[in-house]
């Protein structure tokens, strides 16, 4: 009988121990109630050149670049506008150049890309900088666009003082929004 | 046959909770993980348990489906097909690629970022793995099988002790169910992250120098103050009544007839104590910018005999 109430004693304690482990890994990680969460729906990230602080054209896979004269060590601006039209999932940003073309090596351009206000006036994120070789891979902006939000970025084109040649030089700049857990 | 039938669910149990355990901790080199989202349907669906096993990466071959650690974040996995393999040397990365994404991960993943192939997927059963880590899931699943067995250990010793035994006849089965319960919660979730891509097509932009074209190739501001110029045209440039303005719009004019050749260099100062290399072409102006350039913050822009802007340089914020 001693054995057995012993036996009934060491369960119970057994099982005290193993639910007070469950409750904590349950509940002590972060990463691991985050992760409970299961997405589904559609994604969709669209695009625009609109200059103006409130765009509603956006366009889907993919608009017209950007063309025009640049002088050596000179820099352009240009707007860029990302909209998240997915149903539940958040984006990060990220971004590359594709299909770089041309007489003016990709070193000699560097373009840099800054989520700025809507009005365009004010940086809301660090400017992230590379030259044509550098976003050759993928680089992350940093940003994440929220489901049904979108975010305006300032891009920089700028060309190399050192350019001594004429030319032109042509590339794709293909913006990737990945799901944030 | 009530013993047998007994034995066979205690043995179904035994195994199923050693599975659990196996897999949750990558015993034996398989691990499972809860797949999240749904960029590798219709392959991989929502709320699958897949199972991967280990296996080096020299091994893995383009389109394998693989779990690894997201080289952006060590905290997360990510289960994506192999899009690429790119080998260097001996050192094997991947490009990847969910099956219902438009584009390749923004990332290129390391060989040891590699947790493992997939092995085989279970649909649905990430669900209930899931639900055993949500708070109504670890109260059903672990905290209440657990309060009824120590509840029924309890009338045990009770009974025992007044001499009348009471059998303790679900003890078995609640014990398990706490086991496996509990096991669901050591389950790590890996993400099949959805993405989409936007492009900004046929961006081209032309290099077209003027003839005249100039650039300020280097200033010193700090003591001896100096502006080179640059020539990058094919052709000599005349100088003359070109002038070099500051922030302040001090104005400094070249008045000497001064030519800057092809691809040559120049350097425009007060004079030549202010510049000490011979070997350079030297134009002299005969004063600095009013009382000098600012150290920490000021421009210079260069404008030809007409006044058009050829180029400028700023510093500081």
């Amino acid at each position: 009988m001693k054995f057995k109430i012993i036996l009934s004693l060491v369960l119970i304690s057994v099982l005290s121990a193993t639910a007070f482990a469950a409750s904590r890994a349950a509940f002590s990680s972060q990463v691991t109630l985050a992760a409970n969460t299961f997405s589904t729906g559609t994604v969709d990230l669209q695009i625009s050149k609109s200059t103006s602080s409130a765009p509603t054209a956006f366009t889907d896979v993919s608009i017209a670049g950007f063309t025009g004269n640049i002088l050596p060590g000179a820099t352009v601006s240009q707007t860029v506008w990302l909209k998240n039209t997915s149903d539940a999932v958040d984006f990060l940003i990220a971004a590359q150049a594709a299909s770089v073309s041309g007489a003016i090596a990709p070193a000699d351009v560097t373009v840099t890309l800054t989520p700025v206000s809507n009005d365009g006036l004010t940086n809301t994120g660090s400017p992230v900088i590379g030259t044509l070789s550098d976003w050759e891979s993928v680089l992350s902006l940093g940003s994440t666009i929220a489901h049904g939000a979108k975010q305006r970025y300032k891009m920089d084109v700028s060309l190399s003082g050192s350019v001594t040649t004429t030319g032109s030089i042509s590339f794709d700049f293909v913006f990737t929004g990945t799901q944030t857990p | 046959m009530k013993k047998f039938i007994t034995f066979f669910t205690t043995t179904c149990l035994i195994i199923v909770v050693a599975v659990l355990i196996l897999l949750s901790y990558k015993i034996g080199g398989m691990q499972a993980f809860i797949i999240t989202s749904g960029s590798m349907e219709p392959t991989i669906s929502t709320g699958s348990l897949a199972v991967v096993h280990t296996m080096y990466p020299s091994l893995l071959k383009q389109n394998d489906i693989i779990t690894f650690i997201r080289p952006d974040n060590v905290h997360e996995s990510i289960t994506h097909r192999i899009y690429r393999i790119l080998k260097k040397g001996s050192l094997t990365t991947f490009q990847t690629k969910g099956d219902a994404n438009k584009n390749v991960d923004p990332w290129i993943v390391a060989g040891g970022g590699v947790i493992g192939k997939e092995f085989f997927t279970i649909p649905c059963l990430g669900y209930i793995f899931a639900f055993a880590k949500t708070s109504i899931g670890l109260m059903l699943l672990v905290a209440l099988p657990a309060l009824l067995l120590i509840y029924n250990e309890i009338l045990t010793i009770f009974g025992l002790l007044k001499n009348n035994q009471k059998t303790a006849n679900p003890t078995q089965t609640l014990l398990f169910l706490v086991l496996i319960g509990s096991s669901f919660l050591f389950f790590p979730s890996s993400f099949a992250l959805v993405s989409d891509a936007a492009t900004l097509t046929h961006n081209q932009f032309t290099v077209d120098i003027p003839s005249s074209h100039i650039v300020i190739s280097n200033i010193s501001y700090v003591g001896d103050e100096w502006v080179e110029l640059y020539n990058p045209t094919d052709n000599d440039v005349d100088l003359k009544d070109w002038t070099l303005t500051n922030n302040s719009g001090n104005v400094v004019i070249i008045h000497a007839n001064k030519f800057i050749a092809a691809k040559g260099f120049v350097v425009v100062t007060k004079d030549h104590s202010f510049f000490h290399k011979p070997e350079v072409d030297i134009i002299e102006t005969g004063h600095t910018f009013g009382n000098g350039l600012d150290d920490f913050k000021d421009s210079v822009i260069l404008k030809d005999a007409a006044g058009v802007e050829i180029d400028r340089m700023s510093w500081g914020q």
